[in-house]
């Protein structure tokens, strides 16, 4: 019979107080799980999204707010800006590629995305059944938008006025569904493309009046002029050199009246602002490590008062001194170790949960995925097994049998 | 055999207690007599091997036992030495074959199911195989705790005080069972008690004063 069954045997005899230390390990794991697993996959999910895109021009306003609406699609615009400008900064030296947005509606909280071929080629797309949109009001839509709203190509809908609610439907004009986009595992997968000028028009029947004029099939010339009254929501910037990193944002925010934001600073400040919150729950979890690492250490240290007997006889049975040790170490080990995976299991097991009922599409968690830095975990699992079994471990070790069993 | 020679213990800080030298031949049956307080219990820790003594010599089937090293004589006293105590002490999270194949694995001997249930059998608790301490009585627990002195086939077998917590009936077959077991194992048996229930079945004595 190795020691391992003898400890094994042991815990089982009071499953209750065994349970209770597991379940403080488990807490403690699980918490740690999440974190790790939810930033790891947010950073990831960050970092995607604004992989090929340096820097953003929007309207005057809070950076990061500019970040989050034209990169993650979560908040609100800051404002438009004026087309022949953002025309401008476009034909830049500076600039390899500008992608235009137009924002303002949505389909069932989907947001409906205007913009040109260059968001096709600065996001990589594909299509995976129909094609990409070419005439006003056809849209290409991204998988999960077809999969939740369960849209199919040739299908027909309305969108509405705003970034989220479903009130003020714009019943003049409909969408058409011409192409699905293969899956991107980025924010593309949840938006609704279609051309700028479908989105003017959407608005345009809402003033009634002169954009009328400014319709297709105009000149060259009509269209510059066109431009005057016509607005953005924000220009994606790809850089032709690393060097326009110095000159380009300073000129933006200099000579214009428009602001740049970089995707990557403002991801990282956000990224730093949600790390306290992170860190804070961390440390809890590590303070419920520590209260479980001592409630195993008392609950061995209590039950090897009891059982004092019990290991002396064990040595007048043959039992040395080493398997002793052995025998109270891994008692600890046992139950951490346990512990330690039924946190992680339960971690992955809650993420996934929370995954399934969250509400913004764009940062979907998944319990699916392993993480190399869980290993991390199951060492500090046996570190603290150690920790909270070592002293109860060496005083049976130590334990003087005659004394014990003449005090009977 | 089993020789004692010119042993004395002291405690820290108690004056000396010498033991008189004392030889036990192969299989002979001796109770080991003494008021509480005599250096009862310090001379089994010293035959058992869990006490070293400040001087003299013990030796078990020719083994000096106290020049062995500490593992050795752990591993001496699982495979030559089996002991009985007043309370049978069995390991309460082990069923009652476990407790005895641990006794056989702590010895470092093979796992031998057809041995405990002999053991077992010859003490007529071979039904209680499977339960747990907490489910036996007194009495079969100290059955028990034979069977786990026994399981081995040690040389030497000591009681320290087996009846004290008995009854009457209990009491005397639970000395039938040690002595039919000494004989049945060939095993030396000490039996060291201050109940005088248990004196007249014994020819040899060794008195502490």
């Amino acid at each position: 019979m190795s020691p391992l069954k003898i400890s094994w045997k042991s815990l089982w005899s009071k499953p209750l107080s065994s349970a209770l230390n597991m379940m403080l390990i488990a807490f403690g794991t699980g918490i740690l799980t999440i974190l790790l697993l939810a930033s790891n996959q947010i950073a990831q999910k960050l970092d995607n999204n604004s992989k090929d895109i340096d820097l953003v021009v929007g309207a005057k306003g809070s950076p990061l707010q500019l970040i989050l609406s034209s990169i993650y699609y979560i908040d609100f615009p800051t404002g438009n800006i004026p087309l022949k400008e953002a025309k401008e900064l476009s034909r830049s030296p500076f600039v390899k590629r500008a992608v235009p947005l137009a924002l303002g509606d949505n389909y069932n909280g989907t947001r409906i995305v205007g913009t040109d071929s260059n968001f096709v080629a600065i996001y990589k797309l594909k299509v995976q059944t129909g094609k990409l949109w070419t005439k006003d009001f056809e849209t290409t839509i991204g998988a999960s938008v077809a999969e939740s709203q369960q849209l199919k190509v040739g299908d027909t809908f309305y969108g509405a006025h705003g970034l989220t609610s479903n009130s003020d439907v714009h019943k003049s004009h409909q969408y058409t569904v011409s192409g699905i986009l293969a899956p991107q595992g980025n924010v593309t997968d949840n938006l609704i493309l279609t051309n700028i000028a479908s989105v003017w028009k959407m608005h345009d029947d809402h003033e009634e009046g002169e954009a009328h004029e400014h319709k297709d099939g105009e000149s060259h010339h009509k269209e510059e002029h066109g431009d005057e009254g016509k607005e953005l929501t924000s220009l994606l910037i790809q850089y032709r050199s690393p060097m326009s990193v110095a000159i380009f944002p300073r000129m933006v925010n200099e000579t214009t009246n428009m602001q740049a934001a970089s995707p990557a600073q403002e991801s990282t400040r956000l990224f730093s602002l949600i790390g306290v919150g992170v860190e804070t729950l961390q440390w809890f979890a590590v303070l419920i490590m520590l209260i479980a690492a001592i409630s195993v250490f008392v609950n061995l240290y209590n039950s090897l008062k009891e059982r004092k007997y019990d290991l002396a006889i064990m040595r007048t049975l043959g039992a040395s001194r080493g398997k002793l040790f052995l025998i109270v170490i891994a008692e600890g080990i046992i139950l951490t170790l346990a512990g330690t995976l039924i946190g992680i299991a339960l971690g992955h097991l809650a993420l996934q949960f929370i995954g399934n009922y969250q509400e913004s599409s764009q940062a979907k968690l998944t319990g699916l995925v392993f993480l190399k830095d869980e290993i991390y975990l199951f060492v500090a699992g046996l570190a603290i097994g150690i920790f909270a079994a070592i002293i109860p471990a060496v005083q049976a070790y130590r334990s003087n049998i005659s004394r014990i069993l003449s005090k009977n | 055999m089993i020789s004692l020679k010119s042993v004395s213990h002291s405690y820290a800080g108690q004056k000396d207690i010498g033991f008189s030298d004392w030889q036990i031949n192969d299989g002979e049956q001796w109770l080991l007599l003494g008021e509480s307080g005599s250096g009862k219990t310090t001379l089994l820790h010293i035959l058992t091997g869990i006490l070293k003594p400040k001087q003299g010599e013990v030796q078990i089937n020719n083994t000096s036992i106290y020049e062995l090293s500490a593992k050795d004589l752990d591993q001496f006293r699982g495979r030559n030495i089996g002991i009985i105590f007043q309370q049978p002490h069995l390991i309460k999270s082990l069923s009652i074959s476990e407790n005895l194949v641990l006794a056989q694995s702590f010895a470092k001997l093979p796992t031998d199911l057809k041995r405990v249930n002999e053991v077992l059998d010859s003490l007529g608790i071979e039904g209680k195989k499977s339960a747990y301490p907490d489910e036996l009585s007194q009495g079969q627990l100290q059955r028990v705790s034979i069977a786990r002195a026994v399981i081995n086939k040690p040389a030497l077998l000591i009681a320290d005080e087996p009846t004290s917590s008995l009854d009457d009936k209990n009491a005397a077959i639970v000395l039938e069972l040690l002595m039919q077991q000494s004989g049945a194992n060939q095993a030396t048996l000490v039996v060291a008690t201050h109940d005088k229930r248990v004196k007249d079945a014994f020819i040899n004595t060794y008195e502490l004063s």
